[in-house]
């Protein structure tokens, strides 16, 4: 609409943003346009003759009529319609001067241009109308103010004509007005069809759109899904690591123990057989001392005193012959020496499998009352072989109460911290434990102190991560501590250390009541 | 069994295993046993020994170091060494480094132990019989070869 506006009523802002605030200061320009044109009219009447200002009137208007009309590149039938009405309101306007300017009767009918312009046209040229016929009527109401008075001079016959012409313009103005509402039904039905097409075309690209959205989103749902399952995967690998390091330390564990177990069965196992061996001597000795004593009995019976003393001198001297034969005497020495090997034997199995009782609850999460100090023991029992003849032991047990823990998880814990420490001292060392009471806020300490090289001290920071190990592969799984710090911060507890030169400490505090 | 029995010497730190072993063994062989492979390598200087049996696992020297010594020194001597299950790399240096004649598993039986120990020294009770076969008929030999250098001038 404001695109139809004459050229040099549009500044360039508002082609580009037509808000109804510009529209106002366009109407306002146009307005005072049209005042200040009045004025200058009427000054021009005032000072010059009265009909030459209005023929300057009639031609400046007639100029900016054809130059609305060929201003823009519009439809035939406006172009038609603008000129028309040009027509219309020129020719009103010279009756108008000859019939006596405010007192004709013509005059009322310059209000209907701008009406037409209103009806057919659309705003902009109403307005332009408008503001002619405001112009020109302002004129013709100033001039007698001020002292100039048009005649009425003219004759009736020259009036028919006028009536001649309303006639003419109303023909015109019925036909005009019908091919302007065709024109205007059809321009709709197309603007219709076009913003249907435009909305199909829309609908079209926002079908594309909602497609393309469900295609972006069924990615999305995919990339997600694979996500899930990748975390999923990442979750079974992590609990297969655990897994692992759990029958890795299982798999330690059993070793350990069947190389402690191994020897006491070997002896006991051996010591039997030599039992029985040594029983079968002390049997056939027993039969040789019956069959002598048999022998004596029936000597007596017959009753030969020299013979008797004979028979008994054999007897004697073959039970002696078979005690020396089967060395009787180291023989129950030997007996004596065997007893004490088995009970030997017995005694240790019997504290390695008491040793393990600890850790038969491993994967049971249920805490009970726990004798720290023995659970160290039955771990320095299982791994006994890694450090025995090599490594000095030192204990400085204090009487602490019974800690409530998982009582097999506490023990891997000091199974990982011994296995450390032993590991670390290459040839001959010393590991020193320490169990503390802290009875302010009633934790116990258990400290486990090896003479080994230390930790590096750019290792430091590394050693409770996952997966470092500075083992060869197939050593260790790096896992160790990690999973060890992971049981002391579910009991609550802390997991540090110190590391220098001459070995390391780790301490692990643990309340003594779970909360 | 032959009227002389042989020697074996058994070396282990674990007395009560020296006990049973002993105990076990000494009605069909002379045991010998040693708590540590230095007292090993000091009864081998005093006592001629047809079997070294040694447990691997020991403190200040191993089997393993322990039979390795024995090999130039006693090269008619048998070696066993005696090991847990799982010490395969100890298997393989017994193997490879001492020349062993037999590794035994712990715990063993008396029968199993026995047979191997028996098949052992029957072995180098053969080879000791052959040598000595060898040496007579050298001796022989020589005799003859004198007999033969009177005879021709």
């Amino acid at each position: 609409m404001l695109g139809k506006l004459p050229n040099f009523f549009i500044s360039p802002e508002i082609k580009d943003n037509p808000t109804e605030f510009v529209r106002s200061r366009i109407l306002i320009k146009f307005i005072l346009i049209c005042f200040f044109a009045a004025i200058f009219f009427i000054t021009l009447a005032y000072l010059l003759e009265i009909k030459l200002t209005f023929y300057a009137l009639i031609v400046l208007e007639s100029i900016l009529i054809t130059f609305l009309a060929i201003s823009r590149k519009i439809k035939s039938t406006k172009v038609f319609l603008r000129f028309f009405l040009s027509v219309i309101y020129l020719a009103y306007l010279f009756p108008i001067i000859d019939t006596g300017g405010m007192n004709s009767a013509v005059l009322p009918q310059l209000i209907v241009v701008p009406m037409l312009g209103f009806l057919y046209g659309s705003k902009p040229e109403g307005i332009f109308f408008a503001g002619f016929s405001f112009v020109t009527i302002l004129v013709f109401w100033f001039l007698p103010q001020m002292g100039i008075n048009l005649e009425h001079n003219v004759i009736d016959r020259y009036e028919r004509i006028y009536d001649y012409i309303n006639y003419i313009f109303l023909f015109v103005f019925v036909l005009v007005l019908t091919m302007a509402t065709e024109e205007e039904v059809e321009t709709t039905n197309k603007m219709l069809k076009d913003s249907n097409e435009e909305l199909l075309v829309t609908q079209k690209e926002l079908r594309e759109k909602a497609d393309y959205s469900s295609r972006a989103q069924a990615i999305l749902e995919k990339a997600l899904e694979k996500e899930k399952r990748s975390k999923d995967q990442l979750k079974n690998a992590q609990a297969q690591l655990v897994h692992n390091e759990k029958m890795a330390f299982i798999g330690q564990l059993t070793a350990g123990i069947a190389h402690e177990i191994n020897n006491p069965v070997n002896f006991i196992k051996s010591g039997i057989d030599a039992l029985i061996q040594d029983i079968s001597d002390i049997r056939s000795l027993r039969q040789v001392e019956l069959e002598s004593f048999e022998s004596i009995v029936t000597g007596k019976e017959k009753g030969d005193i020299q013979d008797s003393n004979e028979v008994i001198e054999k007897a004697m001297h073959r039970i002696q012959s078979k005690k020396e034969e089967i060395e009787f005497d180291y023989l129950i020495t030997e007996i004596e020496s065997l007893m004490g090997s088995i009970q030997n034997g017995v005694g240790r199995t019997a504290e390695i499998i008491n040793g393990l009782r600890v850790y038969s609850r491993l994967d049971q999460g249920e805490y009970k009352t726990s004798d720290i100090n023995e659970n160290i023991d039955a771990t320095l029992v299982l791994l006994s072989n890694k450090y025995k003849n090599r490594i000095e032991v030192i204990k400085n047990y204090s009487e602490i109460p019974k800690v409530q823990c998982i009582s097999g998880k506490i023990s891997q814990v000091f199974m990982n911290l011994l296995d450390n420490a032993i590991q670390a001292i290459e040839e001959k060392g010393r590991i020193e434990i320490a169990t503390t009471l802290n009875e302010a806020d009633n934790t116990v300490t258990i400290s486990i102190k090896d003479s080994g090289t230390g930790i590096p001290e750019e290792n430091a920071n590394k050693i409770f991560d996952p997966f470092y190990t500075t083992k060869e592969v197939g050593e260790g799984t790096g896992l160790g501590l990690a999973i060890s710090k992971g049981i002391i911060d579910d009991h609550q507890g802390v997991l540090q250390f110190e590391s220098s030169d001459s070995g390391t400490t780790f301490y692990v505090t643990i309340p003594i009541n779970q909360k | 069994m032959s009227e002389t029995k042989h020697t074996i010497l058994y070396v282990d730190d674990e007395d009560d295993n020296l006990v049973t072993f002993k105990s076990v063994f000494r009605r069909e062989f002379k045991v010998l046993t040693a708590i540590s492979g230095l007292e090993a390598l000091e009864i081998l200087k005093s006592h001629q020994v047809d079997l070294i049996i040694s447990d691997q696992r020991m403190p200040a020297m191993t089997g393993v170091q322990l039979l390795k010594k024995t090999i130039i020194e006693y090269p008619e001597s048998k070696r066993m060494i005696l090991t847990g299950h799982s010490e395969m790399d100890d298997i393989i240096d017994a193997i490879n480094l001492c020349k062993i004649d037999a590794y035994i598993t712990k715990p063993w039986s008396k029968e199993g132990l026995m047979k191997t120990i028996s098949e052992a020294l029957e072995e180098s009770s053969q080879i000791q019989n052959l040598n000595t076969r060898i040496q007579e008929l050298e001796e022989e030999n020589l005799k003859l070869k004198e007999k033969l250098n009177n005879v021709k001038p």
